[in-house]
């Protein structure tokens, strides 16, 4: 009886041994470089400099737009989104993206988009004749064609245009050179630039669409803010990378 | 007869072997992924929880939030290349400092984020071997209609892999203080920049209490 235990013990030391002399060989891995994957990153660090020659000036408009947004924005799109429910916020923001749709449509082509044109059409006609003046969007709820904006400052990215300097412009905020033009471009290539009205209309249009946007997309700057150690700096980093990954993105 | 139950116990043993060969082998194969979507899927359940809601649990939720990520994420590698060629200029002792401190930093932004999406939906996309040999796990948040695409990039270490960096969409936590970090230890030194982190710190840990 005890030879019989002595045996079955021996075979369970062997089946022990085969599967971790098995198995060890895939558990004890080669480990990374740590300092070649450090030259790795740097080296990605390195091809994403920020050209930033004008911080100076910079820092202080971003000052200006900081306290710009504590002591009249924040407080405005903290009133507008208590007064007005999220259902109607949405809708006012379907209607300022359906006017878009013209700047969209025509970058998307610039870009050779040809696909993300056809949604950006498609949506602008349902949204504007059965989304009732695009206040709805059953483009994308009932038809499947989602959202495909582009602007002018992407396509001369994809067009090899470099961002050259980058600008902390009043009220407006992160940009750069080439986002600056492309913004100029959009504008005049909206169809409100083509609408004559008062400058009155034109700043209530400007505001209540950003307003409107603001209450929409939550406190992203505030949190931003808040974990960072040095806000222009990371706000700088946060609007180039998205930007950069954009124009990446637009041309893989 | 003692011989048919011997033949049936030295065949039970080596099916049990063989069990316990074809489990170590897939604990050692065990991707990237497979290693990191239970502890997401943890935190995950954790963000839901109902006990664990409102900023008066906020510093419960977190402390155990912070027991998986410590398990996953290693905070070192994390801080060596946020400081890129200014590590190899600290003695151990700062190394320790900082990389305790930027513990405490990251806990801050990267579980502050994961808290704008309670109960949001976590789904893996896929996993992807760099240049480098380190893995970049995508995944993807759905929270009230809209996604986030979170990906972790991953280094094996000795027996497992390890978080050194998260990319919330193109927001990527190393870039963002690296490049805030390098001016002010240009300008101030380490003492300079261990002094902001810990200010910034102080502030965060006491509106989670308050």
């Amino acid at each position: 009886m005890q030879n019989e235990s002595s045996k079955i013990f021996f075979l369970l030391c062997m089946a022990c041994c085969v599967a971790c002399m098995f198995a060890l060989p895939v558990v004890a891995q080669e480990d990374v470089d740590i300092d070649a994957l450090l030259a790795d990153e740097l080296e990605q660090s390195e091809l994403h400099e920020i050209y930033d020659p004008l911080e100076p000036m910079n820092r202080v408009f971003f000052q200006v737009n900081d306290s710009l947004y504590f002591y009249v924005l924040k407080p405005v799109k903290t009133g507008y989104a208590a007064v007005l429910p999220g259902d109607l916020r949405i809708m006012i923001g379907n209607f300022f993206d359906n006017l878009a749709s013209p700047v969209w449509l025509l970058n998307n082509l610039l870009q050779g988009e040809f696909g993300d044109a056809t949604d950006v059409a498609a949506r602008f006609l349902i949204n504007s004749t059965v989304g009732i003046l695009g206040l709805g969007d059953p483009a994308a709820e009932e038809f499947g064609f989602e959202e495909k904006p582009a602007d002018f400052g992407e396509t001369l990215g994809k067009w090899g245009v470099g961002e050259g300097v980058y600008l902390c412009l009043p009220i407006i905020g992160p940009s750069n050179i080439r986002d600056t033009v492309g913004f100029a471009g959009d504008t005049v290539t909206h169809p409100m630039f083509w609408i004559h009205t008062e400058s009155v209309q034109t700043i209530t249009y400007s505001s209540t669409k950003k307003i409107n946007a603001l209450s929409l997309a939550g406190d992203t700057y505030e949190k931003l803010k808040k974990i960072s150690i040095d806000p222009y700096v990371a706000t700088r980093k946060a609007y180039s990378d998205f930007r950069r990954e954009l124009i990446k993105k637009e041309n893989d | 007869m003692v011989g048919i139950v011997m033949k049936q116990k030295v065949w039970t043993i080596l099916v049990l072997g063989i069990l316990l060969f074809t489990c170590i082998q897939c604990y050692a194969e065990e991707t990237a992924t497979e290693q990191l979507r239970p502890a997401i899927n943890e935190i995950t359940h954790l963000l839901a929880d109902d006990s664990l809601q409102g900023d008066e649990n906020a510093v419960v939720r977190r402390q155990k939030i912070m027991e998986i990520i410590s398990i996953h994420f290693d905070f070192r590698i994390m801080s060596q290349m946020i400081l890129r060629k200014g590590w190899k200029k600290l003695t151990s002792e700062q190394k320790d400092e900082f990389t305790l401190l930027m513990t405490n930093l990251l806990e801050h932004a990267y579980i502050g984020r994961l808290e704008e999406y309670p109960g949001g939906e976590v789904r893996f996309l896929d996993e992807r071997i760099r240049r480098n040999g380190s893995a970049d796990v995508s995944t993807v948040i759905t929270f009230e209609g809209k996604d986030v695409i979170v990906h972790y990039i991953m280094i094996y270490l000795k027996d497992r892999w390890k978080v050194y960096e998260v990319k919330i969409e193109t927001f990527s936590l190393i870039a963002t203080y690296s490049e805030q970090f390098q001016p002010i230890l240009r300008k101030k030194g380490y003492a300079g920049l261990v002094e902001v982190i810990q200010e910034k710190i102080n502030y965060l840990n006491k509106e989670v209490v308050e």
